[in-house]
């Protein structure tokens, strides 16, 4: 018993390590002392500044377009680039697999640099297009990922099967292909959603003067040191996410994909 | 497939290969041989060997190493009592839900906690060893990156644990072997891949690591990564930064073949 | 006379809240012999399998070894070795050190451990194959690298769950052979875990059948083949016809609406019973020679012999295997001998149904 509970307790420790700093942030949203020690009175001071705040519900817009919308293309070019990969022979797979894979493991600075470099070569303006050509660029091999493997797991006899029952090509891949690997595609949009909203370091090399995203926004107001609008937007942000989680979860559990998967 | 039909799937796949994963690499490379007026040079690898330079990425992978081990060391455990509750894959979503708070934020936090007035001063007055700087300092970089890696680290170990089959522990068992020795000889070797993974996901990001540096560390402490997005943004030496990325990608290719490429979590 | 190893005293197992998965079980284990435990899944097999490996204890009653109580010992501490259903091997090591591991934890030294690790793989016909990975090996030659991995630590018991469900048909007879085999050189005994009915015949010294936590009888495959005790073992072991009938008196049975001689008593007069025939037992005849007539509804060629589905005049069904065709349609009749007719009373427990079977040979003594 005695083991159990050292173990617990462990547990326990470990929870409030990680989420003590989320709700102090949440819990100084409150403070009309507007600083995160000494909590002088309870405020929604910091909310209200939100909500009027214009150029702030614009970033956030702007957030939530290059997400939907990079998610959405990334997910159309790695389900068809991992359809088109699971066709190939085993050692084109592996090279082009190696390479899919290069921008999942570069640090993030590096990915920011050297697209930031490339934009630069061809002359590309930076701003809101190159912000949605990186997050569309970083989420394809996430899209590949999470599909690739639902697609290996479909036997090549069902493929056959369709055929013998008369279906063409385009009818294979509409009644049989997507549909096996659908699980696959909403969690691999799901993913490309979540890089994309986090993003910060790729956002903040290639987004030039006049475009920010939220993760920017923020950067750059924490580096002016405390202010409370930031714990406030904290707060509606952290709500979002939990949202946003259950929701995963309950695609995830209903879909079967195993285990819980996250971006980096 | 056809071949046409398998060809016209390949293009915007291929096409994307080509344009952000060859070329940009290969732009790093080329940006690496001219200097900041735009000259050819191989100065820039020069400079990457004197003192300045090299203590800077000898103290970035020593940070590095530190977040890694730190993390590592708590996340077996955590991983691995994760495994023994009920509703483990609940509770597995639950240490993972703080890596989708945005890292800036968690960073923002802690500039608060650690703090002069913040809730760790506060704690260490009331215990009696007093109010320190802590912000700024080598240990709050550490201590939030670990933080922020965490999770990272838990899950692929958490799932080879999970995917261990049980009656492999009870075969060790049945052969008469102690729980530690079945620890040593057959958890910790079949849940080394999951180690592994844990690692590379979060030794590489630690290299690189800026937002972290400029908000917790004032500039104690200096990565790789905070060099690259200073030459990068700030004085606009593209080639000295081009030259330390090139280190960087060659660092992260050594790390991936010590530790082969996982899929992350799996 | 052979002196027990194991012994279960009242044992129950209870996970939580839910249904009992053994219920009040007694049973003893003797040195040296082949046993099986028989029954359906999720009949409680495994449960006693466990509790004598130690991977889990009983909720109440006591289990003892060599005549010492072991609720308490845990598995690494027993003188017991399993075979497990899926083998469980270890993938992170070769075939050699996968037998090697027991006796490396007990320390041993290393030439003595070269010894008996060669001798165990020379047992299951493995030399040669020490530097194979485990992933290398085909389903039979895991099977093996598993056995030899128990044997090589020379355990009192050994015990096999299901050892062979995963092997293909013709594999599972030529291992059913050679576990036999390897039990009469090793004179080991042998808790033999399925639910097959055919390899557990085949291979046992005693059979234990098992049905919703309970031992429903047990006894030398003979023994539970050709006196059931009730209809689950009858239904469950062999083919079998099982018709409702009535004890008229001792020796004299009513079933399918005639009386017929057989050779059971010690029952109540007119007692309600339940009569076990086996297919094999019944032989086709012209109908008016039979003692009771069906109408053939359908036939099936099994390749040893017919089997013949049919139902009589009061809608009983029959199954019949006989190496005689007969003809879909067709009339038939069925003779069999007073000792095929196997009688078995409603909730009759073990002790009671043993007295009843030792009564008639008794009596057969007695009639000499």
């Amino acid at each position: 018993m005695g083991k159990k509970s050292a173990a617990n307790i462990f547990l326990i420790f470990m929870f409030f390590i990680l989420y003590a700093p989320i709700f102090y942030l949440i819990f100084y949203s409150f403070n009309s002392g507007g600083t995160m020690s000494g909590f002088d009175g309870f405020t929604w001071e910091w909310y209200e500044e939100i909500f009027q705040d214009t150029r702030l519900f614009i970033i956030v817009l702007n957030t939530v377009v290059i997400a939907l919308l990079s998610a959405l293309i990334s997910t159309i070019i790695g389900v068809f680039g991992a359809i088109a990969l699971r066709s190939l022979k085993q050692r084109q797979q592996q090279t082009l697999l190696a390479l899919n894979n290069v921008l999942i493991v570069s640090p993030d600075v590096i990915i920011g640099a050297s697209f930031l470099i490339l934009f630069t070569f061809i002359g590309f303006q930076l701003g809101f297009y190159s912000v949605l050509l990186s997050h569309i660029a970083f989420s394809i091999p996430i899209v590949v990922l999470m599909v690739l493997p639902k697609l290996m797991e479909m036997s090549p006899s069902l493929v056959d099967a369709a055929k013998d029952l008369g279906a063409n090509s385009w009818e294979v891949l509409t009644k049989v292909v997507l549909p096996y690997i659908t699980p696959g595609i909403f969690a691999g949009f799901f993913m490309a959603l979540t890089y994309s909203m986090d993003d910060f370091a790729v956002t903040f090399f290639v987004t030039g003067n006049g475009f920010t995203t939220l993760s920017v926004e923020i950067y750059s107001m924490a580096r002016q040191g405390i202010s409370l609008t930031i714990n406030a937007l904290s707060t509606i942000l952290f709500l979002v996410t939990i949202v946003l989680v259950l929701i995963y979860y309950y695609l995830s559990q209903r879909s079967g994909v195993k285990g819980v998967n996250f971006r980096k | 497939m056809e071949n046409k039909t398998r060809t016209l799937y390949m293009i915007p796949y291929i096409g994307w290969i080509i344009l952000f994963v060859v070329a940009p690499i290969a732009l790093v490379v080329y940006y690496s041989f001219f200097d900041i007026h735009g000259n050819f040079t191989v100065g820039n690898y020069g400079k990457f060997f004197t003192p300045v330079y090299l203590k800077m990425a000898i103290s970035s992978f020593w940070y590095a190493f530190l977040i890694t081990i730190i993390s590592l060391a708590a996340a077996y455990p955590t991983a691995y009592l994760l495994t023994k509750t009920k509703h483990k894959q609940l509770w597995l979503l639950l240490i993972i839900v703080p890596s989708w708070v945005n890292l800036l934020l968690k960073a923002y936090a802690f500039i608060g906690i650690f703090g002069a007035h913040g809730a760790a001063n506060q704690f260490l007055d009331i215990i009696g060893i007093g109010t320190k700087q802590l912000l700024f300092t080598d240990f709050s970089f550490v201590f939030v990156s670990v933080y922020i890696f965490i999770p990272f680290m838990i899950l692929p170990i958490f799932n080879a644990l999970d995917n261990l089959n049980p009656s492999l522990l009870d075969a060790t068992k049945d052969l008469g072997a102690s729980k530690w020795t079945t620890f040593r000889r057959v958890i910790l070797p079949l849940t080394l891949n999951g180690v592994k993974s844990g690692i590379q996901v979060v030794f590489i990001p630690s290299l690189s690591l800026f937002m972290l540096t400029r908000l917790i560390a004032g500039n104690r402490v200096i990565t790789l990564g905070t060099a690259i997005e200073q030459h990068f943004l700030v004085t606009q030496d593209w080639g000295m930064g081009s030259t330390i990325a090139v280190f960087l990608i060659i660092a992260m290719f050594l790390i991936m073949a010590l530790t082969g490429f996982r899929r992350r979590g799996a | 006379m052979a002196s027990t190893i194991i012994q279960f005293k009242n044992v129950t197992k209870q996970y939580g809240q839910d249904p009992v998965v053994l219920d009040n079980v007694s049973f003893e284990i003797e040195k040296g012999k082949f046993y099986t435990l028989l029954g359906p899944s999720g009949c409680g097999k495994t449960t006693i399998l466990r509790l004598i490996a130690g991977f889990t204890e009983p909720t109440s009653g006591e289990i003892f070894f060599n005549g010492k109580k072991v609720n308490d010992i845990p598995a690494n501490k027993r003188q017991v070795n399993t075979v497990f259903q899926d083998y469980a091997l270890f993938p992170h090591l070769n075939v050699y050190e996968n037998v090697a591991f027991g006796l490396r934890i007990k320390k041993m030294k290393k030439s003595e451990i070269d010894k008996k690790v060669k001798e165990a793989l020379s047992f299951v016909n493995l030399n040669g194959y020490e530097d194979r990975d485990i992933q290398d090996m085909s389903g039979g030659q895991k099977q093996r690298v598993a056995i030899a991995r128990a044997i090589v630590n020379e355990p009192e018991v050994i015990l096999l769950d299901e050892p062979l469900s995963a092997l293909d048909l013709k594999l599972r007879y030529q291992m059913q052979y050679e576990l036999r085999e390897l039990q009469r050189r090793l004179g080991i005994t042998f808790i033999f875990v399925t639910h097959d009915q055919e390899e557990a015949l085949a291979m046992s010294d005693e059979i234990f059948v098992i049905n919703k936590g309970k031992i429903q009888q047990s006894g030398t495959p003979n023994d539970i083949y050709d006196e059931p005790i009730n209809r689950f073992v009858a239904d469950f072991i062999g083919e079998s016809n099982i018709i409702q009938g009535t004890m008229i008196e001792d020796y004299v049975v009513e079933f399918a609406g005639k009386r017929f001689a057989c050779v059971d008593k010690g029952m109540e007069r007119n007692e309600p019973i339940e009569v076990v025939l086996r297919p094999e037992d019944l032989e086709i005849t012209s109908p008016d020679q039979g003692l009771i007539q069906i109408k053939v509804i359908s036939q099936l060629f099994r390749g040893v012999h017919y089997e013949i589905l049919g139902v009589d005049e009061q809608g009983n069904e029959w199954m019949v295997h006989s190496t005689k065709k007969a003809q879909v349609g067709m009339e038939i009749g069925l003779r069999f001998e007073p000792e095929a007719i196997h009688v078995m009373r409603f909730n009759e427990s073990e002790e009671e149904f043993d007295k009843r079977l030792e009564s008639y040979t008794e009596d057969e003594s007695d009639g000499k």
